[in-house]
């Protein structure tokens, strides 16, 4: 006859657990943190890079900027952008208006945008004039839905929309604005523009073609290409890989506590063991308790710990990491991750912290369950 | 229904305090029926619990072995002997429960993993300990009862699976006149019942009363029957 064996096992292991509650609420607090440590800057450095490749994929392949002796200048809109068709391999030049202003609660982005200019995404509106489409992370006047910005001037306007579309723009809380708008807010005149992105033919040409392109202005540019923003990236990531390690390090060794604590635990319990074997019990049954056991603790501190590691690197404005990175006061943008990539380190930090857990577990066990009962309640001293 | 146990030409040795193996158990032979609770007496030391865990499948003997069903238990390898241990119950001499958990818990233990509702697990833990009338401390923890009340909860584990074998370290130990009369009547109700009871005693009264398969006295290591 078949047994519904893991029902009644199943509920024992819990009341086994609640026997010394606060030892098992710190076992499942320090997985959930050892979890939590070890996944943190393997799951922040993927979100990086997978977001860096994204942003970069979708920024212009050159970015040139107006200088004067004072610095930063507007650059004219429409000789600005002839002069850099003219370059052979240019094959698009688009004026971009766009620069920082201050909003009720700190710094926003700005970018003008109208109907005859690159598309958005279908779900994101074009805003008129004294109309805005905020990006979901910045917050309006407590009078909502307005948002009062304050550049050159001070202007009050409408939330039409939320987006986070991107823009190739590397900034945080960004609100789109009319073309106009955006203008009258940063000081920029009519005709003018904050810089000018333009597209190549043939990417690996970026470089060859800055020359001919610094030549085509009759005054000072700067020129920034999609590849020296993507060394300035790496340089982030490759900050963030040595990081990775030196969070790593600590966690590999509250593992091992870890571990080292439930193996003396299990040991400590030779007497139940033994005692369990003589009341009937089979090496099978006890490991099926002990496994049920370590599930109890290891699902919700490993669950847990993915939790919080998701919270503290995708949690709106949780831009901490940015200061680990050169380059980055703060994370200028919201992570994205891909599923497969995310899925991957889950699976990382399940090999690395869950299953030498688990192993220590059921090994300690299963070494006690195959001795004599008896000399196991003898050597407990019980 | 088991026919019996019989002990082949047994030896145990077990390590003294002093660290040297000692003979407790030297060349044994005995035979106990189906139906019949046979009592053994014997000084403080002659190896009497050591017997029992032996036959319990608890420990192994170092020569001669165990026989039940003309299967030699004792030296089946650890995962039968497992099985073997399910069919026996077992009341320590000193009681071995488990102090944090209440009377109940502790019976219900032999039923864990034997499959059935945890309902029906309960029921038959509270049908045990009514039988040794300790079923007013089912709740309460362990630790908290007297030696007699713990030894009375530690007869109702063993009983609680209905084992085919029941071996009892002086399960009287603690126990008025009235608690003991109820613990041997509940023993050869077991025996009644068809279940091999093995007993191991100081008391006199256990001596006396209900030996329907004999009585044996271990010395020296060996077992002599009683008249």
């Amino acid at each position: 006859m078949k047994r519904p064996v893991l029902q009644p096992l199943f509920a024992w292991a819990i009341r086994d657990l609640m026997r010394r509650p606060l030892e098992s609420g710190l076992l499942v607090t320090a997985l959930l943190l050892t979890v939590s440590v070890t996944a943190a800057p393997l799951l922040f450095t993927q979100a990086l890079s997978t977001t860096t490749d994204r942003m970069l994929k979708e920024a212009p392949s050159l970015i040139v900027r107006k200088f004067n002796a004072l610095g930063w200048t507007p650059i004219p809109s429409d000789q600005s952008a002839q002069l850099a068709k003219s370059v052979p391999g240019v094959i698009a030049a688009r004026p971009r208006v766009w620069g920082r202003v201050a909003g009720p609660e700190g710094p926003l982005t700005v970018i003008g945008v109208d109907r005859g200019g690159p598309p958005l995404p279908q779900s994101t509106a074009v805003p008129g004039r004294g109309e805005a489409v905020a990006g979901t992370d910045v917050k309006g006047d407590r009078a909502a839905p307005f948002l009062t910005l304050t550049g050159q001037r001070t202007a009050r306007l409408r939330v039409v929309g939320r987006s986070d579309a991107m823009t190739g723009i590397a900034e945080p809380n960004i609100v789109l604005l009319h073309i106009d708008d955006a203008r009258d807010l940063l000081g920029i005149p009519n005709g003018y523009a904050s810089d000018l992105a333009i597209e190549v033919f043939n990417p690996s040409e970026e470089s060859a073609i800055l020359p001919d392109l610094t030549a085509a202005f009759p005054w000072t540019v700067r020129i920034t290409t999609r590849t020296e923003r993507a060394g300035i990236y790496a340089a982030g990531l490759a900050r963030m890989g040595g990081m990775t390690v030196a969070f790593l390090v600590p966690a590999l060794l509250a593992l091992c506590l870890l571990v080292a604590v439930t193996v003396r635990d299990r040991f400590g319990r030779r007497f139940e063991i033994g005692l369990l074997k003589a009341l009937g019990w089979t090496t099978g049954d006890i490991v099926r308790l002990q496994v049920s056991r370590a599930l109890l603790i290891g699902i919700p501190g490993a669950t847990g710990g993915l939790m919080l590691t998701f919270l503290l690197v995708f949690w709106p404005n949780a831009n901490w990491p940015g200061h680990l990175c050169p380059e980055w006061q703060a994370l200028s943008f919201r992570l994205s991750f891909s599923p497969g990539d995310a899925g991957l380190i889950l699976l990382e930090v399940t090999g690395l912290v869950v299953l030498p857990f688990l192993a220590a577990t059921i090994g300690t066990v299963l070494r006690c369950a195959i001795a004599d009962p008896q000399e196991m309640l003898e050597r407990s001293n019980f | 229904m088991a026919r019996g146990i019989e002990c082949r030409r047994l030896t145990v040795a077990r390590r003294a305090s002093d660290g040297r193996e000692k003979l407790v158990i030297d060349d044994l032979s005995a035979q106990f029926e189906t139906g019949q609770m046979a009592v053994i007496s014997g000084a403080t030391g002659a190896g009497k619990s050591t017997l029992l865990h032996v036959l319990a499948g608890l420990l192994r003997p170092i020569q001669g072995k165990v026989v039940v069903d003309g299967e030699a238990v004792s030296r089946w390898v650890s995962s039968h002997r497992d099985r073997w241990r399910r069919r026996v119950g077992i009341v320590f001499q000193h009681d071995r429960l488990l102090g944090d958990l209440s009377a109940v818990e502790n019976v219900l233990l032999p039923l864990i993993p034997r499959g059935g509702g945890l309902k029906e697990c309960r029921r038959s833990a509270l049908a045990a300990l009514g039988r040794l009338s300790v079923d007013p401390l089912t709740d309460k923890l362990v630790r908290n009862l007297s030696a007699g009340e713990r030894q009375r909860v530690a007869i109702a584990r063993a009983l609680v699976a209905q084992p085919s074998y029941l071996f009892a370290d002086e399960p009287t130990a603690h126990q008025d006149h009235k608690s003991t009369e109820e613990i041997l009547k509940t023993l050869a109700a077991a025996a009644a019942a068809g279940a091999v009871v093995v007993v191991t005693a100081h008391d006199p009264r256990i001596l006396e009363a209900g030996a329907t398969g004999g009585r044996f006295r271990l010395v020296q290591g060996r077992l002599k029957a009683l008249n």
